[in-house]
């Protein structure tokens, strides 16, 4: 059978198949993640971007980076690997990780035919790549100054490549060895671009060793047979490169012997059954069984006598946290809360998230950040010194609960889909969750603060980057100050759009609707005001803007809950209760 | 459109009522508003003589409102939903985890009270639920299309029973429904609704009599002809 996208009677078999109740719903599951790893933009971004980094670097900058010709030529044989690995990753994406294999396994197809077809929809990716790869020849055109016949070249060169490509990955998607390849790869590229930004040296000795090693590295890498001869035909003509198309069109020639290859080595099927069904095989690891028992949540058959031992023994009515096992900040928060609220943290989170450990992990991450500005600081970059400063900024603010503010308990507070029905149904009312919310959110913000504060000390003392210490202390207090209203509002309600877009203002009220907007728009308002202030040297005012910005998010979760006591939200029901 | 027209009603206590209507009558707005999930525009909820407030966890201990599909934890398990149903009600003191054991036996809901909600089918996910409202025993429950929900017979016989015994203990029970025939049954009293407004109430009893004479001509579409057979 011809594998074919969407192909009618494959997804019928396949409806069939997932017609039980509980495949449907893993494979749905499953497929939502699924999606959310395999972006159709991913590997075309992935591919794009240092593509088109490579490119910048490599076209007008050629000679002022001191490229030879051999090292220009290397270097774009390195650009266009990564399209190519793109393709690798589609392809492999959709072999290794499929979420219908499970229904593929109930269904009368063979590995062979399931492997054609999902490499079949891995090359889908191939004309957004060609489409790429055409732009990178243009650009080499108008680098070469040979805009006209080498935009007539560019196409050829840009299907001449796909062809090339679609074997080439095909190959590396076949072998185990195609990934670290691509690290091999990747490596280099983003230290040579980080060092060689910040130290001179570091790229004066990449330009060094392209010049040096340049033909060697365009006659091994596939990429170079296409884009060697294509190049020296924009500089008048092709001289003893055009040799490399020989390889390159045996390359192309050998596509069904690569997908022949792939069919032989790579198993999805029996991938499935190890994954679904079966026990894993005797060598696998306990940590694989273990992995395969939480990711599909499944847990041995119990017989009805020993859900009648749990449930005598009371222990599911138990608390079901023991704050004993968990990090110094949950224990903290454990003692501050009610038993209360202790009951709420247990039903919002589902076992207590991990602060501690994050806000060890990014402590330990602003010391290095730290350090490196202080290495970096003398080079007294601009646009280096910014960026250095906000990504401190922003990790600062880590260690408080002001960026990323309360995991699993954002979907239980707000109103968002999760929250709702807990929120209508059970004995739970909104102002209390928002209370105990805010609650441990200023717990956390104020262990948080004192290192947070001493971090934007120490971005002015010792980074030499940034503003004086006395300013970056204000400018975390103001960000963290900002910040908190806007969890007020983020209490409202996790992810605005509900609110603000899809409101049904039957209860609430168009007047009401628009008090909330005008409130968070205010609240926009006041911080910007607030960041343009610290920036431009007025911190007392930049941290009166910044009260003043909490106070309209804070307006804006009291004028809720409000409403919501009155009975006034009425999308706190979600659409399958509404039946009638 | 207004969903709810001049509703006008009094749930006295042990008593099972039924809301019988069309789709898109308003019997599950009654109910909503009932459990204070929507707001009237105009009128009161009253709770034993008291406005009722959602706000006050009190009086919403007091009430239980089962959805046709139920509002529960996907990722966790039967018997975890359960705890935070009893917890929040308070019901969870001495003798809950046998009144648990011998409920979720007779719902055949044991062997799979360690699996996660989410895997379950409707009619067991709609049992968990049912089991952690019985438990619960609040005065008021709120039974949206119970007869509907997917439960197989065995599910079904032990609503009826629990509903029965819990009118017994002088609870209030409503149940939205199409089914009028089972509605007698079940029900002491039928509040018939029709585009929003209550079109009849009272006696289950007397609602087939009062539907085949003269004054219940509106009624009358709540008992179709039997169907002709088919040749």
């Amino acid at each position: 059978m011809k594998p074919r996208d969407h192909d009618p009677a494959f997804l019928r078999r396949l409806r069939f198949a997932a017609r039980d109740r509980i495949v449907r719903q893993r494979i749905r599951r499953l497929r939502r993640s699924w999606r959310h790893q395999n972006l159709r933009l991913g590997p075309v971004l992935f591919s794009a971007v240092p593509l088109l980094a490579l490119t910048a670097c490599a076209g007008p900058g050629v000679e002022r980076l001191g490229l030879t010709r051999a090292g220009r030529d290397a270097l774009w044989a390195y650009a266009l690997c990564f399209p190519l690995f793109a393709l690798k990753n589609s392809i492999q994406a959709r072999l290794g990780y499929w979420p219908d294999v499970y229904a593929a396994l109930r269904l009368p197809v063979s590995n062979d035919w399931l492997v054609r077809r999902q490499w079949a929809r891995g090359i889908r990716v191939t004309p957004l790549l060609a489409a790429i790869v055409f732009a990178a020849a243009s650009m080499m055109a108008w680098t070469a100054d040979a805009v006209g016949p080498g935009w007539l070249g560019a196409l050829p060169f840009a299907l001449l490549f796909v062809a090339m490509a679609v074997p080439a990955s095909t190959w590396l998607a076949a072998t185990p060895w195609g990934g670290r390849l691509e690290v091999a790869l990747w490596t280099p590229l983003v230290g040579a671009w980080i060092g060689g930004a910040a130290f001179p040296s570091v790229r004066t000795a990449g330009v060094a060793f392209l010049n040096s090693a340049g033909d060697w590295i365009a006659w091994i890498l596939p990429t170079g047979w296409v884009a060697r001869p294509f190049l020296h035909w924009l500089e008048g003509g092709p001289g003893l490169e055009v040799l490399a198309l020989l390889p390159a069109a045996l390359l192309a020639l050998s596509v069904r012997r690569a997908v022949r290859c792939l069919v032989n080595r790579v198993r999805p099927l029996d991938w499935g059954l190890v994954r679904w069904f079966s026990q894993p095989p005797e060598e696998a690891s306990l940590e694989m069984q273990e992995a395969l028992d939480s990711m599909l949540g499944e847990k041995p058959a119990r017989t009805a006598e020993d859900a009648r031992l749990t449930i005598l023994s009371r222990k599911f009515l138990e608390p079901s946290e023991s704050p004993e096992k968990a990090g110094w900040i949950e224990r903290f928060l454990w003692r501050q809360w009610t038993p209360r609220e202790r009951f709420l943290a247990e039903i919002a989170f589902s076992g207590l998230p991990p602060w501690s450990a994050r806000y060890l992990k990014l402590a330990a991450l602003l010391g290095v950040w730290v350090l490196l500005g202080c290495l970096a600081g003398p080079l007294d970059i601009a646009w280096l010194r910014w960026s250095w400063l906000l990504t401190a900024l922003t990790l600062a603010l880590g260690l408080t609960p002001a960026v990323a503010p309360l995991g699993r308990l954002e979907a239980f507070c707000g109103l968002g889909h999760g929250s709702v029905k807990f929120l209508a149904i059970l004995p739970v009312s909104l102002p209390e969750v928002a209370r105990w919310t805010l609650r441990t959110t200023a717990l956390r913000t104020i262990l948080g603060m004192p290192l947070a504060m001493a971090c934007g000390a120490a971005f002015g003392k010792w980074g030499g980057m940034g503003p004086s210490p006395r300013d970056g202390v204000l400018m975390i207090v103001a960000a963290v100050v900002v910040l908190s209203g806007f969890q007020a509002i983020w209490v409202v309600n996790q992810g605005l759009g509900r609110l603000w877009f899809r409101l049904h203002v039957g209860r609430f009220g168009w007047l009401r609707g628009l008090v909330t907007l005008a409130l968070f728009i205010l609240w926009c308002v006041f911080a910007l005001l607030a960041l343009l202030t610290m920036a431009t040297g007025h911190p007392g005012l930049g941290i009166a803007l910044a009260l003043g910005a909490t106070i309209c998010g804070w307006a804006v979760l009291l004028h809720t809950c409000r409403q919501w006591r009155r009975g006034g939200l009425e999308w706190l029901i979600p659409p399958e209760m509404q039946t009638e | 459109m207004v969903a709810l027209d001049s509703v006008s009603a009094v749930f006295e206590p042990g008593r099972i009522v039924a809301v019988v209507g069309a789709n898109g009558a308003g019997k599950t707005t009654l109910l909503r508003v009932l459990a204070g999930l929507s707001g009237p525009d105009d009128g009161e909820v009253f709770l034993d003589g008291r406005p009722f407030d959602r706000g006050d966890l009190t009086a919403r201990r007091r009430i239980a409102f089962l959805p046709d599909f139920p509002g529960l934890f996907p990722e966790e398990t039967v018997l975890r939903n359960l705890a935070i149903t009893l917890r929040l009600y308070g019901a969870d003191g001495p003798g809950a985890e046998q009144r648990v054991l011998d409920l979720l036996g007779d719902l055949d809901l044991l062997p799979a009270c360690e699996m996660p909600v989410g895997t379950l089918s409707r009619g067991q996910t709609y049992k968990t639920a049912l089991a952690g409202l019985v438990v619960s025993a609040p005065d008021l429950w709120l039974l949206d299309e119970p007869l509907a929900s997917g439960m197989d017979p065995r599910g079904l016989s032990v609503l009826r029973r629990e509903m029965r015994s819990a009118a017994r203990r002088g609870r209030t029970l409503l149940f939205t429904t199409q089914l009028v025939e089972l509605a007698e049954n079940i029900a002491d009293r039928i509040l018939v609704i029709r585009n929003g407004k209550v079109v009849w109430q009272g006696p289950a009893a007397a609602l087939r009599q009062i539907a085949a004479s003269p004054a219940g001509a509106e009624l009358a579409d709540l008992f179709p002809p039997p169907e002709e057979p088919v040749p």
